[in-house]
């Protein structure tokens, strides 16, 4: 079936049925072809269908393995897995097949170039131009996984290590080059070695480069294919010694192919297992290579060799290849959105100990590799991210959680701002930014803990010295097995503010950011409320104690209070820390105070949308003039802090503003007998006149055992005793119409309160 | 088919009958001349030979009974084989594969199954023709007496 390029669509599951069913005929049509012959020839052959059947046979046989191929090929193909929407579908443009659908011919040619690139990488004088024509007929090729197949296999993962070496031009490395024997590697012993090295000889970098790139292709569809095993990677080094697997040779190749998530995760897994950022100084050793259930580890358990990543034979752990290797890892399974969230929640404490040991000042000599450093931002950001999310919710919540939970432990652990007390090692701007890509991917959920009436959980006290992930549970938001995406709205409001502080710290355009998020929350809130509850001032006969609009204000502005607190306290943080140190970074920090003085002058409280156009306008006008600035101040500026203190004391809504509604809510409903609820009749999102009595039976809050949030005598259970049933009826019920208009007593909202500069 | 071939078998073992003068099967004439192409003969049951004939010598024809049964595991087969293509065919006009070549792909499937299938109902016919063309009654000397031996190492039902 070969053909020119053509766009085709496979149903992935549909073809492996057609696969299925082509074989099935074959076997029958082949089967009735002799039934025919043992019919018909003692008959004499009066008639013949068996050369029609034995050729249906035939096409069906030559069809079912060409069809195979094709998908073969189409799932080889280095496009992004289908997601979860497209139903399995895989649309790509197919190219024309060389080898007509033969799978044989393909593994024959890709051995046959195997052969041809170790006679041709591994002499004692390569030729360029022939290895720079092996490459281009391998990067043709790279994405057939039965051209592949056959060309590893024919390399062998010890000679595709020394033919890397040669490419990567990588010296040295204690191994030989046997010519004899089919250009067999061995350890260095005394024997041979080849010319190349012994000259010092290196392949021209843009032959070297075409190879890299043309193996880095290839063995990604290796990956892809499930070969690129540990079993595999356990003979991937140049000396030919078992279990050792030098995977720093893959650095320059990740970059070249989409590498299957399964090899990612293997190798990533590998690669913090062997680093080190406890104390001072970053570290890196040899690590077993495959985690339980993979090869590697049965192997071990098995008690046949260990496989280690042993890094690069000759080569310094901490050496600038290891660091470049682990750079492109950690970027290649950031950028692989199906295991990002998964991966960096079961790392994110060596993430951040590493980033905030990489970010101590020059004079400390911690050894954290900027590559590394920035790839640890990027990893952690798209885990976070929107297309994490997508593709693994309930890995992404687990990160959040845990990140999330780390920093407030972290920050509760080193700084005591009642004390003038900050031991923290603060973690560098890329990653603070990186904090805020994930508090604007989980906007929601903040904001829904924020204003949740009941806390949307509580936080684990970890043992003395132990990480969040050692010592929680094992399900919920923080524990290592993801219990759903549903966790990360169960993340408490002070958890979040931790890393929402964080975040503003990072300063300019992110952190406007983050307080347009919050406006627009609080903005969304409003209209949400108002939408449900349209039309309640029914024949204007009827004077209600409150509006049912005035629980949503009073979330509104606990809403924009959380955030102004969180800006504060961050800003009172950056002050004692600036208090603390002295020169240049205090400088600099003083800068951002100011700018965070500008979001919190920019906000009001009680009008989103002015603080959005407010966002847009003044902070980039605070910015130029800091920046205009030569030198800046050597501690935040008095007006700067005292902007914030205005605008926090005025916006500020009394913490217990949760308990005294829910208090006073109560009220309402366990008085209805001596002072009766007023109906309340309002038209509600879905456009639907309703009646709402406070009876929550009556409401449709209760519609049963299950969500009866009610005792026996008609009074609310204790929250704690509440399932989450009963819990989310409470939660509605508490916020419903007649419930909030009926009430005189809900907390004072204070930032109606006009404030100086309004 | 395994079905239709035992039931073929079990009518050729029927012990022969008088002769009753001439033979007629439904549907089919046992006359001169071949039958309506469209209407392919069935092998109806045969009527037990008459005292007269076994006392003429006359047994029955085995050759005619086995094409008959050849015609009929034929059918069968066709039924069976025409049902594998479709499930080809369902899952491709499903979405299994889309593009140019599935479409030529297509093609040549329907034209494979027409191929096999057509093959098969034109064997099935043309044993069945030549067996309604057969005396059912032969003498016992006549080659068309004895059953003719299966090939060895042949599966006689395909499986």
């Amino acid at each position: 079936m070969p053909g020119p390029s053509e766009r085709v669509v496979f149903d992935l599951a549909l073809a492996d049925a057609l696969v299925t069913r082509l074989a099935a005929l074959r076997g029958l049509l082949w089967r009735y072809s002799r039934t025919a012959a043992a019919l018909l020839a003692p008959l004499g052959w009066p008639v013949d269908p068996a050369g029609a059947l034995r050729q249906g046979a035939g096409w069906a046989d030559a069809s079912a393995t060409a069809l195979t191929r094709r998908l073969a090929l189409a799932r080889a193909a280095d496009v992004p897995p289908p997601g979860q929407a497209a139903g399995g579908l895989v649309s790509l443009t197919s190219r024309p097949d060389p080898f007509a659908g033969d799978s044989d011919a393909a593994r024959a040619a890709g051995a046959g170039l195997g052969r041809e690139l170790v006679g041709a990488a591994l002499r004692p004088r390569p030729d360029p131009a022939v290895l720079a024509d092996l490459a281009t007929r391998l990067r043709a090729g790279a994405a057939d996984p039965e051209l592949v197949a056959g060309f590893v296999e024919a390399v062998g993962a010890a000679r595709l290590a020394a033919v890397l070496r040669r490419a990567e031009g990588v010296p040295g490395g204690g191994f030989r080059i046997d010519a004899t024997a089919g250009y067999q590697v061995h350890a260095t012993r005394g024997g041979p070695r080849p010319a190349a090295d012994v000259r010092g000889w290196r392949l021209p970098p843009a032959v070297g480069d075409a190879l890299t790139a043309a193996l880095g292709a290839a063995l990604a569809t290796f990956s892809r294919a499930g070969r690129l095993t540990a079993d595999w990677l356990g003979r991937f080094n140049a000396r030919g010694e078992p279990g050792a697997a030098e995977v720093t040779l893959l650095g320059p190749l990740l970059g070249h192919g989409r590498f299957a998530p399964a090899t990612l995760r293997l190798l990533g897994d590998a690669l913090f297992a062997g680093t080190a950022v406890g104390g001072d100084r970053y570290g890196v050793r040899p690590a077993p290579l495959g985690q339980p259930g993979t090869a590697g580890e049965a192997g071990a358990v098995r008690g046949v060799i260990e496989i280690t990543d042993v890094g690069l034979f000759g080569d310094e752990p901490t050496g600038p290849r290891r660091a470049r290797y682990a750079a492109a890892l950690l970027r290649a399974i950031a950028d692989t959105p199906a295991i990002a969230a998964s991966f960096a929640a079961d790392h994110v404490e060596k993430i951040l100990a590493g980033s905030r040991l990489g970010a101590l000042p020059a004079p400390i000599r911690h050894g954290v590799p900027e590559p590394v450093a920035r790839a640890w931002e990027h990893l952690v950001a798209r885990a976070g991210g929107a297309e994490a999310r997508r593709a693994d919710p309930a890995g992404a919540a687990t990160f959040a959680a845990r990140l999330a939970l780390t920093v407030y432990l972290y920050r509760g652990a080193h700084e005591d701002p009642a004390h003038r007390r900050d031991t923290s090692w603060p973690p560098p701007p890329g990653m603070r930014a990186a904090f805020g890509e994930v508090v604007r991917t989980w906007r929601a959920e903040l904001y829904a803990s924020v204003v949740s009436l009941l806390p949307a959980g509580t936080v684990p006290r970890p043992a003395p010295g132990a990480g969040p992930g050692a010592t929680g549970p094992a399900l919920g938001p923080w524990g290592r097995r993801p219990a759903g995406s549903r966790d990360a709205a169960r993340i408490p409001a002070e958890v979040w503010a931790a890393l929402l502080g964080e975040a503003l710290a990072a300063g300019g355009p992110g952190a406007a950011a983050l307080a347009a998020d919050a406006a627009l929350a609080a903005q969304e809130l409003e209209q949400s409320v108002w939408a449900a509850t349209r039309g309640y001032r029914g024949d204007g006969h009827v004077a209600y104690p409150a509006s049912p609009r005035a629980l949503g204000r009073l979330q509104q502005a606990a809403l924009l209070s959380f955030f102004l607190a969180t800006l504060a306290d961050t800003a009172a943080a950056l002050t004692l820390r600036a208090e603390l140190q002295a020169g240049d970074e205090a400088r600099r920090l003083g800068l951002m105070v100011d700018e965070l003085a500008a979001i919190a002058r920019a906000i009001r409280p009680t009008d989103p949308i002015g603080t959005l156009t407010g966002l847009a306008v003044t902070v980039p006008v605070a910015d130029a003039a800091a920046a205009a600035r030569p030198t800046g101040q050597p501690v935040p500026s008095r007006p700067a802090l005292a902007a914030i203190e205005a605008v926090l004391a005025a916006g500020s809504v009394a913490p217990g503003w949760r308990a005294a509604y829910r208090t006073s809510a109560t009220a309402v409903w366990l008085r209805r007998a001596d002072d009766p609820i007023l109906p309340v009749e309002v038209t509600d999102a879905a456009g639907h006149r309703r009646r709402y009595t406070g009876d929550p039976r009556a409401d449709g809050f209760i519609t049963g055992a299950a969500d009866d949030f009610l005792d026996p005598s008609g009074d609310p259970l204790d929250e704690g005793r509440m399932s989450p049933a009963q819990r989310g009826a409470y939660l509605r019920w508490l916020a419903s119409p007649a419930i909030v208009a009926n009430n005189d007593n809900i907390p004072v909202i204070p930032v109606l309160a006009a404030r100086p500069g309004d | 088919m395994a079905a239709a071939f035992q039931a073929g078998r079990r009518r050729a073992n029927v012990p022969p009958a008088p002769f009753e003068g001439r033979w007629t099967m439904t549907g089919v004439s046992t006359g001169p001349g071949m039958p309506d192409p469209a209407v392919p003969p069935a092998a109806g049951p045969a009527v037990p030979p008459s005292s007269a004939l076994v006392a003429a010598g006359l047994v029955a024809n085995e050759r005619r009974a086995a094409l008959f049964d050849a015609a009929a595991a034929l059918t069968a087969a066709g039924v069976e084989v025409a049902a594998a293509f479709d499930q080809v065919i369902a899952a491709l006009t499903a979405g299994a594969w889309r593009g140019p070549a599935a479409d030529d792909w297509g093609r040549e499937l329907g034209r494979a199954r027409a191929d096999v299938t057509g093959a098969l109902d034109e064997a099935a016919r043309g044993c069945a023709w030549k067996a309604a063309a057969q005396p059912e009654r032969v003498r016992a000397d006549d080659p068309r007496a004895r059953r003719p031996a299966p090939l060895p190492g042949f599966q006689l039902d395909g499986r």
